[in-house]
């Protein structure tokens, strides 16, 4: 089955500034990818770039099978990552709209956001014009638009920011509903926690280059396990440990020992009880996507 | 195409349930009417002036005599002056008894109010005049006794050299018989009403076709200005191409502008009907008609409109406030005004040779034609000034279409640099 996103070398240059530098990678269709990054990465360039809307200076790209996103507009839904809707227009007129111009007849189109409007909890606001709806509620009524054409690709830019944490999680929920519908959802995020429940894979951008492809899993054990340690153990006795690369200690006092690559948490530990040092409480903390993140990015 | 169509009823709606449409095609036929018989309305209905002359120079009845066929036009009235006025012996004693007269502090013994008064001094042969008036602003009285103390003076010389005076008013009565005539009308001699009616038809045509032009590219520039401002333009780039947004509110507000022009054309031939003397109304669709102005109207209309609706539009897609538009939207009105200058000379001179020069500039085209189509250009003129006009508008829509994707996407505030680039590169 064909990628429902391929990149396949792609850089953008503004003169001087590389936005975007030799990027590839491909979205499998059905699934959920998320595109991180910190600011500034390249992630909306790179998005511009997937939709047709700003060309790559080289490389090239292929949406849903075609090297022109421009013939697949109307398979895509894309929610920018500044967003906004006619201030004048109700909920139920912007989802016509939009929908009408990705080709849905608009009594299907009105039907069709109405019912998403309701399963929203947006059913009171259908009629009232957007600029007296909340931010949050704006923000779901341009989920709507992207959406209710029923897209086979769907791009979120940001798509948490702004977000309260239910609004978020209901999110999480309809991102999951359009996977498994067969969509696929592709959507850049800097905040990790999102992207560690929802994708299966991810590319991570620093600078407008990849600094890494693959599973989350895959992206964790890029970071090292951290080992936290309290008791009268000093900080050289603990950098003596076989597998400590880094101690830190916090403002309680508390020391954490950051473990190099391949290094098992168990063997340091063992060694520990073994040289008698004086613990009270040891704790193993995994590597979170946020640790990975920072490790990937070189803290960018 | 269906992209298109629904973004230009989209633009369409959006405006037409908005207040302030309403209020504007319903205000500005007002605003027309009450500019046309508002003035005469208001001085029909305004007391008549009561003018009183104090006579020193012997020239009273002779001024009051020349001054009556026009008093009466005027809606002044020329009475004696009160009694102790009439009874003062020198000038100033005579201009000390008006002021209460004048001032309004006291009325006249029949209660009426004394609007103005003259103060004749000299001699019927050299006169001197003071006159007085009330409101100050009110030129009426003092032009009534001007014209009248002329013809008084001139009576008086002319009767010096022997003549006589009853046969001096009659010469003065006299108004020799001027036909006007032309080939062209439709006669072929005599120029009727007929004939003039497609110069009017002509200035109101070029004239609508400035308002048009001026409505429609204002209403483009703050809606292109919203929707940039709203973060509306990158959705709907996503959705549809440029080609498609562009033409879409380009069309959608042309339609608006034509809904708001037949609206008015309406009210104005119903007014024609109503109140102009039989038949005009049909001349005038005659005159329309029947010397191709519409037609030529419409392609310069839609040339036209097209060239400034994609400037404006482009430059919207550059700005988030209306402020920051003004750098490059000033200058732009004030070319746009241009031709309005011209316009008049347009129809009594459409053969000067600035206004033929200037009529093959392309941002002046459609308006100078329009107005100049009454006389019948050459053939070769309207064909030739159509084709550059054409040329030039296609090479406009092309490079506002590619600033226009180029401003949608860009976060940088306006200006001209900026925009030369997104030119240059149309966001690519």
């Amino acid at each position: 089955m064909d990628a429902a996103l391929k990149l396949e070398g792609v850089s953008k240059h503004y003169g001087e500034f590389h936005a975007v530098d030799d990027l590839s990678f491909q979205v499998e269709p059905g699934k959920i990818f998320g595109f991180l990054g910190p600011n500034g990465a390249g992630k909306t360039t790179s998005i511009r770039m997937a939709l047709g809307l700003v060309e790559p200076s080289l490389g090239r790209i292929t949406v849903l099978g075609s090297s022109d996103a421009s013939k697949v507009r109307d398979r895509i839904g894309f929610l920018p990552e500044e967003r906004g809707l006619y201030r004048r227009m109700t909920p139920i007129e912007a989802v016509v709209f939009f929908a009408g111009l990705k080709g849905v007849p608009s009594a299907v189109a009105r039907k069709r956001g109405l019912a998403m409007l309701e399963a929203q909890g947006l059913g009171a606001a259908v009629n009232r014009p957007m600029k007296s709806l909340s931010k949050g509620m704006a923000q779901k009524v341009q989920l709507i638009t992207a959406l209710a054409h029923e897209p086979d690709l769907v791009i979120l830019d940001e798509p948490f920011s702004g977000l309260d944490p239910v609004n978020q999680q209901s999110l999480e929920l309809l991102i999951r509903g359009l996977a498994k519908r067969g969509a696929t959802v592709i959507f850049s995020t800097h905040v990790m926690a999102h992207a560690e429940r929802l994708c299966e894979r991810v590319v991570l951008l620093a600078k407008g280059r990849k600094a890494f492809e693959g599973s989350v899993d895959e992206a964790r054990s890029a970071a090292p396990t951290r080992l936290v340690l309290e008791g009268g153990a000093t900080d050289a006795e603990l950098r003596a440990l076989p597998g400590v690369a880094e101690v830190s200690t916090d403002e309680a006092g508390i020391r954490t020992a950051s473990l190099t690559p391949g290094a098992a948490a168990y063997d340091t530990l063992r060694a520990a009880f073994a040289e008698g040092l004086d613990l009270t409480r040891f704790e193993m903390r995994e590597p979170s996507l946020h640790d990975a993140f920072i490790v990937l990015t070189g803290g960018a | 195409m269906l992209r298109l169509l629904r973004i230009a009823v989209r633009e369409y709606l959006s405006y037409l349930k908005t207040p302030g449409f309403w209020l504007s095609l319903i205000i500005a036929p007002a605003i027309g009417a009450l500019s046309g018989y508002g003035p005469i309305w208001a001085e029909k209905t305004a007391p008549v002036r009561n003018l009183a002359v104090v006579d020193f120079a012997k020239a009273g009845p002779q001024l009051i005599g020349a001054a009556a066929p026009d008093a009466a036009a005027a809606r002044i009235r020329i009475l004696p002056p009160p009694t102790d006025v009439a009874q003062a012996k020198t000038p100033a004693a005579a201009r000390a008894a008006l002021q209460p007269y004048v001032s309004g502090a006291t009325l006249l013994p029949d209660g009426r109010r004394l609007d103005g008064a003259a103060i004749l001094t000299g001699s019927p042969a050299a006169l001197s005049v003071d006159v007085w008036t009330r409101e100050i602003g009110d030129n009426a009285l003092a032009n009534l006794v001007r014209q009248a103390a002329t013809s008084v003076m001139r009576a008086d010389r002319l009767a010096a050299l022997g003549l006589d005076p009853a046969k001096i008013a009659a010469a003065d009565a006299e108004r020799p018989q001027v036909k006007e005539f032309s080939p062209k009308a439709a006669s072929g001699g005599r120029v009727s009403m007929k004939d003039r009616m497609p110069t009017f038809a002509a200035l109101g045509l070029a004239f609508s076709l400035w308002i048009l032009t001026m409505t429609g590219v204002g209403i483009l520039l703050n809606s292109v200005i919203e929707e940039k401002s709203n973060r509306v333009l990158e959705v709907l780039l996503s959705s549809a191409s440029v080609p498609e947004i562009l033409g879409g509110k380009i069309v959608g507000v042309a339609a608006l502008a034509s809904t708001v022009m037949a609206v008015w054309g309406g009210a104005g031939i119903f007014a024609l009907v109503r109140f102009a003397p039989p038949g005009t109304a049909d001349q005038l669709v005659a005159a329309l008609l029947g010397h191709g102005l519409f037609l030529e109207f419409v392609a310069y209309f839609i040339l036209g409109y097209l060239m400034y609706a994609s400037i404006f539009t482009a430059i919207g897609a550059f700005c988030e406030t209306p402020r920051e538009a003004q750098t490059l939207v000033g200058p732009l009105m004030l070319m746009l005004s241009l031709p309005m200058i011209f316009l008049t000379q347009a129809i009594r001179r459409p053969d000067a040779p600035l206004l033929e020069w200037l009529a093959w500039f392309p941002p002046f085209t459609p308006f100078l034609m329009t107005a100049r189509a009454a006389s019948g250009p050459p053939w070769w003129e309207i064909a030739g000034t159509l084709i550059l006009m054409a040329a030039t508008t296609a090479t406009v829509v092309w490079i506002s279409a590619r600033a226009f994707r180029a401003g949608a996407l860009s976060t940088s505030k306006f200006d001209l640099p900026t925009f030369l680039k997104g030119v240059a590169s149309a966001g690519r």
